[in-house]
């Protein structure tokens, strides 16, 4: 379309057209289908607050709680053994500077040394 | 039954209250649904929701305003977030469709609203689109005033805004309305 009048006036009326528009009415019974599903959600609701479902998730958090101290520990005693490991090249670090690797260690090491004389 | 002794006899849990507060309520919660999301198979399940959260909040409801605008305020919070919902499913699914999933959600493409004249049908589904494209406060302003028939009062008092606010919303919808009509007529 090119005419800019035209094309003017087909926007107004299109504009125009939610004019008059008529409301429309729901589906029959709503009041009675809100009821029944307020009425199943709360049914739902003491089925989950059944002692057995309580049980149930007592018993998967617990499971979960262990799982997570578990993963936990395991993560600290790793960080720990690092930790010795580290402590322990320093100490041989102070008695061979020259030191920095475990094949230099082996170079280096006296009782080596003991078997090349 | 007044507004204050009907939300009296919600407090207290009375069924009749709840079926006046329905029947009262229904066509406008329905309609409000309608004009946001365009199908009226999610309007009635939308409308649904909106009277079960009426049921189980009513006792949370000051009196800051008036019943209806409460209600009015829960059905395009929940029709916005509907919307809102469709949209990430439709750009996730877009992103499922670049890597080759074939699932495709179907929108609400070329509406045709039960209440429209038939001799408005055609221009109204253009308009629909257009509306679409809005930002959602001039989307809520526009489509509360043109599809439900608030004023600008009843509009400001829903969206908590100014009534200057609703008017520049209202202004720039238009505006943006006339823009996106004029290039669609343009192009044709």
């Amino acid at each position: 379309m090119k005419d800019r009048n035209r094309i003017e006036e087909e926007v107004r009326k299109t504009l125009q057209s939610l004019e008059g528009i008529e409301r429309v009415s729901p589906k029959p019974f709503l009041h009675t289908r809100i009821v029944g599903k307020i009425q199943k959600s709360e049914n739902e609701l003491v089925k989950i607050s059944h002692p057995f479902y309580r049980l149930t998730y007592a018993l998967l958090a617990t499971l979960v709680v262990i799982n997570v101290v578990t993963i936990s520990m395991n993560l600290t005693g790793t960080s720990t053994v690092d930790a010795g490991l580290d402590a322990e090249v320093q100490y041989f670090q102070q008695y061979y500077p020259t030191l920095t690797t475990i094949e230099n260690f082996q170079m280096n090491s006296p009782h080596q040394n003991d078997e090349h004389e | 039954m007044s507004e204050s002794q009907l939300i009296e006899a919600l407090t207290q849990g009375s069924e009749s209250a709840f079926r006046t507060l329905v029947e009262t309520y229904q066509q406008r919660v329905f309609n409000t649904c309608l004009g946001f999301i365009k199908n009226q198979e999610d309007a009635d399940d939308l409308t649904q929701e909106v009277f079960i959260q009426v049921y189980r909040s009513i006792s949370k409801f000051r009196m800051e305003s008036s019943l209806s605008t409460w209600i009015y305020r829960i059905s395009v919070t929940k029709s916005l977030e509907l919307i809102r919902s469709r949209k990430r499913h439709k750009r996730f699914t877009g992103i499922a469709n670049f890597f080759g999933s074939e699932n495709q959600i179907q929108g609400p493409v070329d509406y045709d609203h039960p209440g429209i004249l038939a001799e408005n049908k055609e221009r109204s589904e253009i308009l629909f689109k257009a509306i679409e494209k809005l930002p959602e406060t001039q989307y809520t302003a526009y489509t509360l005033h043109k599809m439900e028939g608030l004023s600008y009062q009843e509009i400001a008092e829903i969206m908590n805004k100014s009534i200057s606010s609703i008017e520049s919303l209202m202004h720039r919808a238009k505006h943006n309305l006339q823009k996106y009509l004029y290039r669609y007529y343009k192009e044709l």
